[in-house]
């Protein structure tokens, strides 16, 4: 019951994220039905035609013609149309959620980016915004249609037989009926087999992912042999799942099949006059009843069709809207000016800080086990995770690993601002860069590839560079020196001592620190940040 | 292939019974209205009856039939792949292998996505011609037209298919790329002026291109199939009056955007058979070569090795059984790499000898490496320790559990790891390796970052799991931390190395 509330309220969700193009997801339901009704006549047309020339064997008269050829070209029209809006609607649709994710990620950045590997990032563009917009655009405007479509058919049947109309209008619940029954006992299988199915569909990627590991073990016969079991075990239950889920769309074929039989054979008898009951009918009007009769069914076989799409919306809901939903403050502009908070608190996982004194110029070592917090202070101060109380002014961060990007050392240092070669070359010395760079091939232009040729130590010196570079007044450091060894961490130390005594700083670190260089220090434990 | 054929056989079934009962249908009404007496009418309603379970029965069987050899397929493509990759190294990344993974099914799906498709209309298409061309000779025109019209379409949209996901695959590409290094650089955003997110517009542009063309190539064929019905309406020869038999054609185009929408759509399936066919028979692999050794390890020596593009000059060193090899240096210095080449996990330059035997490149049978990331397959704990030794007795995995002070895991052995299962933190999968590396008994440990993640206590009882296994074996660590009581014989600082790269010997032992 609890899964089928989530299921709704991701309906919803989704249904949310349409509000802003409602007004042409209208209009997609409604050339869908011009669509349909121009389908209608056309057939009401032709069949009038065809009356004429095998019944009274003259040519149709110039109005029929006329009729078939303005309903013709009207469908084409209102199909080209839905067409281009569904596609219209549908870039929209995608660039309005991107818009949302990269406000997102602009936010959170790197509180909210390391959360999960670059894969999933990834995914969220190229699967489950397209699949929201599918579920928008195709799936909800085809399921108005199912429901709307058939209603359309029967009044349009109504008036050349209402026996017709009634009989129809008795099955039509009843296909959905059936289809639910048969669905829900594949469910019900299907969960039975639940674990073992995605299980057992896993394996051939996570095989694949341990390549290396097989390897060193040469254990690549025996994992052979057990894919090609696990996969013998996975088709036949799959097996067992989809025959029963078959029948399902089985049974929208069986009705749409058996209403153009029964209809054929009992308007035929009627046209005999072996069959007398309801109306009499003429050729025009059992052909078009002939034709009208699958209509019933034809928009709820698309929705068929289509109802991955809204598996796959749900499935990406699922990854959208918490990231989406999740409240971040903007980022902080400005100079740092000093802050003094009382009863800090963070959401997610929860942090709390009774009192936090911050002022300019101060040094503050802040320590702790790992997991404790010190990352999630940081991540704060940075203005990057929602927190009762807003940072003002900006900050600097440097991390563990600092980032090298394959471009030109200037680009490295600059990060898309300009400065002269003469400051550039002044930093560099300053974090005892200059030799190594004027070393380089091509000096600052020198590109540093996939394989930097830096040091750890090396390229923690380049990410201080960039922060001398910025001239952010808040300066933090979480755990710089944590990926050295003790003798590059003494060097490393130093030189933020040397470089920085003139920035604010916050420093966490595992590794002991000078007392005398800091007037601060904070300790976090358990999620609570403690002033001494 | 028998199977193959016959669900195709019956897709085709399906879709020309279906088509078949419409047409005959509205010919049997036309009939009755016009029926002289004496008109045979119980026969056609038997076959009309009779079409109409054909068609019911084909569906279903075509499905379940499909999709059985559907998944069948499956399974050998991806079991042939499996076995092609013995020996070999892939590219180690999520897209890469979800990249696999979507492309064997996308080869495996080629009869249930494409052929079976088109095998009902071009069914469907030879059984209409020859009728009209038996019963309304007049009216086979309009079947030519149809037929050339369609013809035309579907092999234009079939080329056009192939060169549109192309460009979606560039564009799938470029925006990998391009989103990979934003994201691996996000740390470095709050430092941007002028920061471009990823946007991926042009990656749904050509994906909605792909859609487009099959919906455009249906909307040309649905206007030409009604402009022909208009203009059979217009002229129908006076001879044809009053013949039943006109309807064949008249519902014949009236239905034809019904049964050929989704063969036209269905071109994409087979860009995307071509294209993963193509990929899989060109994926780039590593392959190595193996070797055992016959001789017992007593000495390891490794002379000038270096590996391309990593910033280290040749290194040459020398190492006993019985001692262990620090190479000490901060992340990111290419200790991993100098690891992976001692291994032979990667192409090198130089010599590796073993007591004064020349190695060849490629893996040495029974030696272990420990990966940084240390991999958690999906499957029991047993299967995981298993894997480096299959005929271990529980009581060997419960000692080796102990060994890699993994005691607390014991009762496990048959809980399940993996992102389905029991997840383990970084620390138990550090030990999970040191476990497989005792039950491996292996005469030479390569170990990556074993300490990284663990606290200062876990990290010195596996300095001493790691001392008593170098007694009488060759351990070579890789590790920027270095517990005060790690037994060390050997140290070689990477980060001077890297630092001071000249092409000087580096000697140590």
């Amino acid at each position: 019951m609890t899964e089928h509330a989530a299921g709704l309220s991701m309906t919803k969700w989704l249904s949310q994220q349409g509000a802003a193009s409602r007004g042409a997801l209208h209009l997609l339901t409604i050339l869908g039905l011009a669509g349909f009704t121009c389908q209608l006549g056309l057939f009401w047309f032709v069949s009038l035609a065809v009356d004429d020339l095998i019944v009274n064997q003259q040519p149709p008269a110039p109005a029929t013609l006329q009729g078939v050829v303005l309903t013709a070209a009207l469908w084409l029209v209102f199909d080209y149309l839905k067409q281009q809006l569904t596609q219209r609607t549908h870039l929209q649709l995608c660039q309005g959620l991107q818009a949302q994710l990269h406000t997102q990620l602009l936010r959170g950045q790197l509180a909210l980016v390391r959360q999960k590997p670059n894969f999933y990032w990834q995914q969220l563009w190229s699967l489950h915004i397209p699949a929201t917009a599918d579920f928008l655009t195709r799936y909800q405007v085809q399921k108005q249609l199912a429901v709307l479509a058939p209603l359309l058919a029967l009044v349009c049947l109504w008036p050349t037989s209402w026996l017709i109309a009634l009989l129809m209008f008795v099955t039509l619940p009843v296909v959905p009926l059936f289809m639910y029954l048969v669905g829900s006992g594949a469910a019900t299988r299907h969960r039975r087999h639940f674990a073992a199915l995605t299980r057992l569909g896993s394996l051939f990627a996570d095989r694949l992912k341990a390549a290396d590991l097989l390897l060193v073990h040469q254990a690549h016969t025996s994992q052979q042999r057990l894919l090609k079991n696990a996969s013998d075990d996975l088709n036949q239950r799959t097996m067992n799942v989809v025959s029963l889920a078959f029948l399902s769309s089985s049974v929208l074929d069986f009705f749409a099949t058996l209403a153009v039989a029964l209809v054929a054979v009992f308007v035929g008898f009627n046209l005999l006059g072996e069959v007398q009951i309801g109306p009499e009918l003429s050729l025009q009007q059992g052909l078009f009843i002939l034709l009208v009769a699958p209509l019933c069914f034809s928009e709820l076989k698309t929705l068929g069709r289509l109802y991955h799409q809204k598996a796959a919306a749900e499935a990406g809901a699922a990854e959208l809207k918490p990231i989406l939903d999740m409240p971040l403050p903007p980022s902080p502009q400005g100079h740092f000016t000093g802050l003094e908070w009382l009863s800090v608190q963070s959401e997610h996982p929860r942090l709390h800080a009774k009192r936090l004194v911050l002022h300019p110029k101060d040094w503050v070592q802040l320590s702790g086990p790992s997991g404790s917090g010190k990352t999630l202070l940081l991540e704060c101060l940075l203005g990057q995770r929602p927190c009762s109380h807003k940072m003002q002014g900006q900050a600097v961060l440097l991390t563990q690993q600092a980032i090298i990007t394959p471009q030109s050392l200037r680009d490295n240092l600059c990060l898309g601002q300009t400065h002269n070669d003469e400051k550039l070359w002044d930093i560099l010395s300053q974090v005892e860069l200059h030799d190594w760079a004027s070393n380089l091939p091509q000096g600052l232009e020198t590109l540093m590839g996939e394989h930097p040729p830096l040091s750890g130590g090396q390229a923690q010196r380049v990410a201080l560079a960039r922060i001398l570079l910025s001239d952010a007044s808040l300066v933090l450091l979480d755990e710089p020196t944590a990926h050295l060894t003790d003798e590059q961490h003494q060097r490393l130390c130093q030189l933020l001592r040397q470089q920085l005594a003139e920035r604010t700083l916050v420093w966490a670190s595992h590794k002991p620190l000078p007392e005398a260089w800091f007037n601060r220090h904070w300790q976090t434990d358990n999620l609570e940040v403690i002033s001494r | 292939m028998k199977s193959n054929l016959l669900a195709t056989l019956l897709a085709a079934i399906h879709v020309t019974a279906g088509l078949i009962l419409l047409i005959f249908s509205s010919w049997f009404i036309a009939a009755c209205a016009i029926a002289a007496p004496g008109f045979n009418y119980m026969l056609p309603a038997v076959v009309i009856r009779a079409l109409a379970l054909i068609r019911i029965a084909s569906g279903y069987g075509q499905m379940w039939l499909g999709h059985k050899q559907l998944l069948t397929r499956l399974a050998v493509t991806r079991l042939a792949l499996f076995q092609r990759l013995q020996n070999s190294r892939l590219p180690q990344q999520d897209a890469s292998t979800e990249a696999l993974v979507q492309h064997t099914e996308a080869v495996a799906a080629l009869w249930v996505a494409w052929i079976g498709q088109h095998a009902g209309v071009i069914l469907m298409m030879l059984i209409s011609q020859l009728t009209l061309l038996w019963l309304l000779p007049p009216m086979a025109v309009y079947g030519w037209a149809l037929l050339i019209g369609g013809t035309l379409s579907f092999g234009w949209v079939c080329i056009k298919a192939l060169r549109d996901s192309e460009e979606l695959l560039k564009q799938k590409q470029a925006f990998r790329h391009y989103s990979n290094s934003q994201l691996t650089s996000c740390s470095l955003w709050h430092l941007q002026t002028n920061l471009t997110l990823p946007d991926a517009s042009l990656m749904w542009q050509a994906q909605q291109a792909v859609q487009a063309r099959g919906d455009n190539a249906v909307w040309r064929l649905h206007l030409l199939s009604l402009m022909l019905l208009t203009s059979i309406l217009l002229q129908v020869p006076q001879a044809l009056f009053g013949q039943a038999t006109l309807l064949i054609p008249i519902m014949l185009l009236l239905s034809a955007r019904d049964w050929l929408a989704s063969p036209l759509r269905s071109q994409p399936a087979l860009a995307d058979y071509l294209n993963g066919k193509s990929q899989l028979t060109h994926l780039a692999v590593h392959k190595l070569t193996r070797q055992a050794l016959d001789i017992p390890l007593k000495e390891l020596n490794i002379h000038r090795l270096k590996v391309d593009n990593r910033p280290l000059p040749p290194v040459s060193l020398g190492i006993r059984q019985g001692q262990l090899l620090l190479l000490q240096g901060s992340s990111g210095s290419g200790k991993t790499s100098l690891l992976q080449a001692i291994y032979g996990f990667i192409p090198y330059h130089g010599e590796r000898m073993v007591n004064n035997q020349l190695l060849n490149q490629g893996l040495v049978d029974s030696w272990y490496f420990a990966e940084q990331q240390p991999t958690c397959l999906a499957g029991s704990l047993r299967d995981n320790l298993k894997i480096a030794n299959p005929q271990a007795s529980d009581e060997t995995l419960i000692e080796a559990l102990r060994r890699a002070n993994l005691s607390h895991l014991e009762d496990s052995l048959d809980s399940w790891l993996g992102d389905t299962g029991r997840r383990l933190s970084g620390g138990e999968l550090k030990r999970l390796n040191l476990a497989r590396a005792w039950l491996s008994d292996a005469p030479l440990w390569c170990l990556d970052e074993p300490f990284e993640g663990l606290d200062s206590h876990q990290q010195s009882l596996m300095a001493d799991s790691i001392n008593l296994a170098a007694k009488d074996r060759i351990v070579i660590l890789a590790s920027h931390l270095r517990p005060s009581n790690l037994n060390i014989n050997h140290k070689l600082d990477i980060d001077k190395l890297a630092e001071v790269d000249t092409s000087a010997k580096h000697k140590v032992g």
